[in-house]
């Protein structure tokens, strides 16, 4: 059963001036495995954060068929949880509080409740426990909005484009992080993102997206094993498929 | 020293100008009409207690300031799902806030004079009606400027708009609300004491009255000195709860 279908999705947005404008138009893809590390790589404003607030179902109206596990979904919080670009850890409370947050939507139940310290764990925040997140990294703020979002115990994560503001130790430790829980949890991933390394670093299935209006326009299979040895070869492969789409400029390469 | 670090010496200037007062008005210039002799005025603070009422004076005003500030805000608690969801309310408070644009408050309270001529509850719910459209109407900004980023990530893990709203949205609104709450508290005493002093029956705007027509400089002086000191307390208790419960900014 596969785990994600989005089928000829389209999405337009209405302008302050009544006019329609199209963001995404028939995007199709689908992520067969429930353990996967997928990502969409795309330059900026090609309707990366609207597709996944879609498939999150954030944003309801779209044309189309979103599938979780073959059921058609139209609300939050059925197995998909969604990390934004920005910070969304809540700075007014620590560490604990940020993750038992998701269990006060959930009901509270006791029984996962002694789980908030084996996700502060999992993402490598033990010890800081009582930690407010408001004056710390994008990186410690990450940690935590990860932890929260593996609290509601989802079957599939979206990460919107969080590494870029980050220093380039602190995504190694993530890449690292993420490809850990991956391995551990029976949890799947996926990052939309303009950074050809990253995708290339963490991904075994990358879909590669055009703006103007967004759709996926190729479909890359990594094998994680030859990482780091074949990036270039993988970076050359995505280089041609940009150029054939002739937006090789839009997309930030570097290896 | 840097700019923010001289904030912490702020209070130098006020003590400065007391001390010009003293020196300039009790000994170089005894006599004169535009500043009382410190001596006098030190004089006049039992007439001020006695002759005028102050206690009762101060407690009502401080009274409709403090209790109508404290009862807008948790009503504005209580009612944020309506403010965010309801339509009608969003455009009710816009129309009120273009008047307040053009007519001010205070013509409000001179139709509630008119109306209620002796009623002293008139003078708190005139408070509590702009201490409460203020915020509103603040509140109205604040919805339309909001992270999305919080509002999305939680609402992924379900939440439905209920709670968003009240365990999400009224945090995310607390550094700008009160950033208000401070201008709203000043603007509460002003107009408060233009009310009391068009109105009369208690409050500082009528010592303020009384001492204008007895031509009373020492009783006017003190009583703006004590309503600038209880003003200043006043700034320092809502200061000590964002600190105590609202000491972190967003991003």
């Amino acid at each position: 059963m596969d785990l994600l279908q989005v089928k000829n999705v389209s999405k337009h947005v209405e302008g302050f001036s009544g006019t329609r404008q199209l963001i995404l138009t028939d995007v199709n893809f689908t992520i067969n495995s429930v353990d996967s590390f997928t990502s969409i790589l795309a330059p900026y404003g090609a309707g990366k954060t609207t597709l996944l607030k879609t498939i999150a179902a954030l944003e309801v109206k779209h044309n189309g068929e979103i599938k979780l596990f073959e059921k058609i979904y139209d609300k939050c919080g059925k197995g998909i949880a969604y990390i934004p670009e920005n910070p969304s850890s809540f700075p007014w409370l620590d560490v604990k509080g940020n993750i038992l947050l998701e269990q006060k939507i959930s009901g509270m139940q006791k029984t996962k409740k002694l789980q908030t310290e084996h996700f502060i764990s999992l993402v490598g925040l033990s010890g800081y426990e009582d930690y407010f997140p408001a004056n710390k990294s994008n990186g410690f703020r990450f940690r935590v909005s990860l932890a929260r979002a593996l609290s509601a115990e989802p079957k599939l994560i979206l990460i919107d484009d969080c590494f870029k503001k980050m220093t380039e130790e602190t995504r190694e430790e993530l890449y690292k992080l993420l490809k850990n829980i991956n391995e551990k949890k029976e949890v799947s991933f996926l990052l939309a993102s303009t950074n050809v390394n990253e995708v290339l670093r963490l991904s075994t299935k990358v879909f590669l997206m055009k703006n103007n209006p967004g759709t996926i326009f190729g479909t890359l299979n990594i094998d994680q094993k030859e990482i780091p040895q074949k990036i270039s070869d993988y970076t050359n492969q995505i280089e041609k498929l940009f150029r054939n789409e002739k937006m090789l400029n839009s997309i930030n390469i570097y290896v | 020293m840097t700019y923010k670090n001289s904030n912490k010496y702020l209070w130098i200037y006020p003590a400065v100008y007391f001390v010009l007062w003293i020196i300039l008005f009790e000994f170089i210039f005894p006599v004169n009409k535009i500043l009382p002799k410190p001596s006098i005025v030190f004089d006049s603070a039992g007439a001020l207690w006695s002759d005028y009422n102050f206690l009762f004076n101060l407690l009502s005003t401080v009274g409709s300031v403090y209790i109508s500030l404290l009862a807008a805000y948790f009503l504005v608690r209580l009612f944020l799902p309506a403010i965010k969801s309801t339509n009608s309310l969003f455009h009710f408070t816009l129309s009120l806030e273009w008047f307040s644009h053009y007519v001010p408050g205070l013509v409000l309270g001179l139709f509630l004079i008119y109306w209620f001529p002796d009623s002293e509850f008139i003078e708190f719910i005139f408070a509590f009606c702009t201490a409460f459209l203020s915020l509103v109407i603040k509140i109205n900004k604040e919805l339309k400027t909001l992270p999305d980023e919080y509002i999305s990530s939680i609402r992924s893990l379900g939440a439905d708009e209920l709670f968003v709203t009240k365990n999400i949205v009224w945090k995310l609104i607390q550094p700008e609300l009160f950033k208000h709450l401070f201008k709203l508290h000043l603007y509460l005493w002003l107009i408060l004491i233009a009310f009391e002093f068009i109105k009369g029956g208690l409050g500082i705007g009528v010592i303020f009255k009384d001492a204008l027509l007895y031509r009373d400089l020492s009783a006017i002086f003190l009583n703006a000195l004590l309503t600038g000191v209880i003003i200043y307390l006043g700034t320092l208790l809502i200061k000590l709860a964002q600190k105590k419960f609202f000491n972190w900014r967003l991003n």
